[in-house]
């Protein structure tokens, strides 16, 4: 059992504590009692007791009260009680710490917690009233009994003495304890701090101005005689920025001052017995700070709901960042480690890796890694060297989460081994698992003490399933893109095919006409026959194939530009931006950059609409086909228009390829010409028609570092 | 070169047919025109020697489908192939059906002479 002996010193500790804060609210609590009365005026004791009940599970409830026992009998022995009055007080100071915790825990749904109106509200009305007026009953009726005082009286002062504190030490002790350790593993925050000690230097400064001698009072000239209510603002101040634990510590401070103050001789209300006028003071501090402190928990709730919506949209940025990542970069590498980075900087983890696995042995199949600063270099292949035992949990589905190395089997000695040298304190590895096999995981790793709840776990799985399903859809993408262009490519092949086929027939047969009469009348001239009327025949024939052949390619010309288009005054950039739209995705799979840059001025030309987008779109598509080869930074496709003066407007595209072979340029134009493997060699060609058709002209520049083609158009004067 | 020598052209397209035809006669053979395969085939018998010389494309029946329908009724007379897009497929059907040759449009009349020197040496032999 590795927890026994824990447990043990944590016993021990709390005995310690416990039974050191009784002793010394005790000895507050006997310093504030107005001699020759048994109770005191303030008396933290018992809600000391409260706060370490509060603290502590019921099972550890009897140390609690066994501590403060000796701490108890020793005190009010020494301060003259006898044996039986102090035993019997102090069942009555364990009856009310115990009263108000067993309250609290059934009204409150986290008894301890102070951050919301129902907890605030139930520790008023289980600790901070019920317990002490119920307790003061018995108390009281002790005292009577054994010290022949009045009861009334005593209920009174102890009630409030009670009721004070109760408000007062518990929840400062308990919220106090909780910023203390706050501080200590997120060092103080310097603002905070700031204002927390001018808080505290307000508040005592104001209570003894309040509560303290009148020659005080009476050099700061026109303060009233008792300026209680000086003190709320500060009560609100604590509301508004400290919470619960700060009214608390406001309300303990000025209380103490009060008592203090009163147990000297002062009266804040001169009418007024020292007791009454105390009581009253008290009365007014608890009525003040009860509303006050069920504020400052809605407050806290507020905060604690927008934390937690802050906290979701965080979360949902981050999941959204993980995505946008794999959109945004086309390289898959860089879109990993950009989301691992973002994964990192969510999480807190310096360590975050994706492993992915492939077959049956699940062996790693690809990796990526993102490092924060100060963690050894591990990359993904060795993590799955070095974390054998976890890597056979993985392969299984199941997920490892280790905080710290005492969570890692014993006999896992090379893991154990790996977490120590690595200065790991939480490791997480999540599987992904697809129908029956793991096929990657997330591994996380932090080098930092963190913090990490049963609900970080969820969420962690969130972000390994974001990823793998961004990285599948991607790959899902990419595929079909893919298949499709192939397709498309097909597709425009076979019907090219086709037309060349139609074509070829549809020549060849006048060819063959012309080629067999021209031959028949040259051996025909060769036999010496005159130029009879066989020849003049085939003259005839042969013009008349001649002239079908032009009609042939006439009506391919025909197919490709229509006879009639549809004139229409065009803004010239709002084609490029057409044919960049319709080429949006195809430069993304490519991870093609289509830069475009436009003319200030509209650039108007006559024409029709869809052939100068074929036309655009060619030469473009070209320039893409000359870059897709090229390095990343390369693949770059300029498109910039300008008008030059009246003239004519023209639409450069240039592009960062390596230019076409020496000597080829004047053949770019023609039909069936192509550098590439894959090229049909039309696309220039149609797009010389269609600019020519318009009465422009296109022209392409050759360099090595790439090719620049421009089209010039008449530019049309347009009347306002 | 055999003055008895026949050549049968089928072909659809008119002005390739009138093409061929001088040139074949004036190559000194003798040539006989049929616009269609139908046509062809309804002829009463072929002289011999004799070679056809036939257009792969044609519209209702092409040059390969008229080879076919000779070889079921029998008829194996030498074939030149003769198209306007000479692909692998139409290459290979002809040849392994039992035509001497095929040829691309516009023909040189070198070739077109070679292979039906061949198809009717082939008829002679027979």
């Amino acid at each position: 059992m590795i927890n026994g002996r824990s447990h043990t010193l944590r016993a021990l500790a709390l005995t310690l504590v416990v039974a050191a804060g009784y002793y010394l609210g005790a000895q507050i609590g006997l310093a504030l009692t107005f001699t020759p009365a048994t109770t005191s005026v303030l008396w933290p004791p018992n809600a000391i007791l409260t706060a370490a009940l509060l603290m502590t599970p019921p099972r550890l409830w009897w140390v609690c009260l066994a501590a403060a026992l000796p701490a108890h009998i020793l005190l009010e022995i020494g301060a003259g009680f006898s044996a039986a009055l102090s035993a019997l007080l102090f069942v009555t100071n364990c009856s009310e710490a115990l009263l108000a915790v067993i309250a609290v825990r059934a009204l409150s749904d986290a008894p301890g917690r102070f951050d919301s109106f129902r907890r605030v509200a139930a520790f008023i009305g289980g600790a901070g009233l019920l317990a002490p007026i119920v307790s003061s009953f018995a108390d009281a009726a002790v005292v009577m009994l054994l010290r022949h005082e009045a009861y009334w009286d005593v209920w009174r002062v102890r009630v409030f003495a009670n009721v004070l504190t109760e408000l007062s030490v518990a929840p400062a002790i308990i919220l106090g304890w909780r910023a203390a350790r706050r501080l200590l593993t997120h060092g103080p925050r310097a603002r905070w701090l700031a204002e927390a000690i001018a808080f505290g230097g307000s508040v005592m400064a104001l209570a003894i101005l309040v509560f303290g001698r009148p020659s005080l009072r009476e050099t700061v000239p026109g303060t009233l005689p008792t300026p209680i209510v000086l003190l709320f603002p500060v009560f609100g101040w604590a509301a508004m920025r400290f919470g619960v634990g700060g009214i608390s510590a406001a309300l303990l401070g000025s209380a103490f001052v009060a008592s203090y103050e009163a147990a000297s001789g002062q009266r804040p209300f001169a009418t007024l017995t020292p007791v009454d006028s105390l009581i009253a003071v008290q009365m007014i501090l608890a009525v003040v700070a009860m509303p006050l402190m069920c504020i400052a928990g809605l407050l806290d709730e507020r905060r604690l709901a927008t934390a937690r919506l802050a906290a979701k949209l965080h979360f949902e940025e981050l999941l959204s960042a993980i995505s946008a990542s794999f959109l945004r970069f086309p390289d898959d590498a860089v879109a990993l480690r950009t989301a691992l980075g973002e994964v990192s900087k969510f999480c807190g983890a310096e360590y975050v890796a994706l492993l992915q696995l492939e077959g049956d042995a699940g062996d790693l199949a690809a990796e990526s890694v993102w490092y924060g600063p100060g963690v050894v270099n591990l990359s993904a292949a060795s993590f799955l060297r070095r974390f054998p035992y976890a890597m056979t949990r993985l392969r299984s589905g199941e997920t490892v989460a280790w905080k710290g190395a005492d969570m890692i089997p014993p006999d896992a000695v090379e893991d154990r081994r790996s977490f120590d040298e690595f200065h790991f304190r939480i490791m997480v590895i999540l599987p992904f698992v697809a129908g029956h096999s793991v096929r990657g995981a997330l591994a996380l790793a932090t080098t930092r003490e963190r913090r990490v709840s049963a609900s970080d776990l969820p969420q962690l799985r969130l972000i390994a399933d974001v990823i793998a399903n961004a990285r599948t859809r991607r790959q899902a993408e990419l595929d079909a893109q893919r298949s499709r262009q192939e397709l498309a490519h097909l597709a425009r092949r076979a019907s090219l095919g086709e037309l060349a086929s139609a074509l070829a027939h549809q020549l060849n047969q006048p060819l063959a006409g012309i080629l067999a009469h021209a031959q028949a009348s040259q051996l025909l001239i060769a036999a010496g026959a005159p130029a009879g009327p066989d020849v003049r025949d085939s003259l005839a024939d042969i013009i008349q194939d001649c002239r079908r052949a032009r009609d042939v390619i006439q009506r391919v010309r025909d197919m490709v530009a229509p006879s009639n288009p549809q004139l229409t005054i065009l803004d010239l950039n709002e084609i490029v931006r057409d044919v960049a739209t319709l080429l949006a995705s195809d430069t993304l799979i490519r991870r093609v950059t289509l830069s475009l840059e436009f003319d200030g001025d509209a650039s108007p030309v006559h024409g029709d609409r869809v052939l100068l987008q074929q036309a655009v779109l060619n030469v473009i598509v070209n320039a893409i086909d000359a870059v897709t080869e090229r390095p990343l930074r390369d693949r770059v496709v300029l498109v910039r228009t300008g008008s030059f003066g009246h003239d004519h407007v023209q639409i450069r595209v240039r592009d960062h390829g390596t230019g076409l072979p020496p000597g080829s340029e004047a053949q770019v134009f023609d039909p069936f010409f192509s550098t590439k493997s894959t090229g049909l060699g039309m696309g220039l060609g149609i797009a010389r028609s269609i600019v020519e058709s318009h009465g422009g002209a296109i022209e392409l520049f050759n360099n090595p570092t790439g090719v620049v083609v421009t089209i010039n158009l008449p530019a049309v004067e347009v009347v306002a | 070169m055999t003055t008895a020598s026949t050549i049968y052209l089928i072909d659809d397209d008119v002005s390739v047919r009138r093409g061929l035809t001088r040139l074949l006669k004036a190559a000194g053979y003798n040539v006989v025109t049929c616009d269609t395969p139908e046509a062809f085939l309804a002829l009463p018998s072929l002289t011999t020697p004799a070679c056809l010389l036939l257009d792969v494309r044609m519209p209702r029946m092409t040059g390969l489908e008229l080879q076919s329908a000779l070889h079921d009724e029998g008829r194996d007379p030498p074939i030149v192939m003769l198209s306007g897009h000479v692909d692998a497929t139409t290459t290979e059907r002809a040849l392994s059906a039992g035509a001497v040759a095929v040829l691309s449009k516009p023909v040189e009349l070198n070739a077109l002479v070679h292979a039906l020197e061949r198809g009717l040496a082939r008829d002679r032999s027979h």
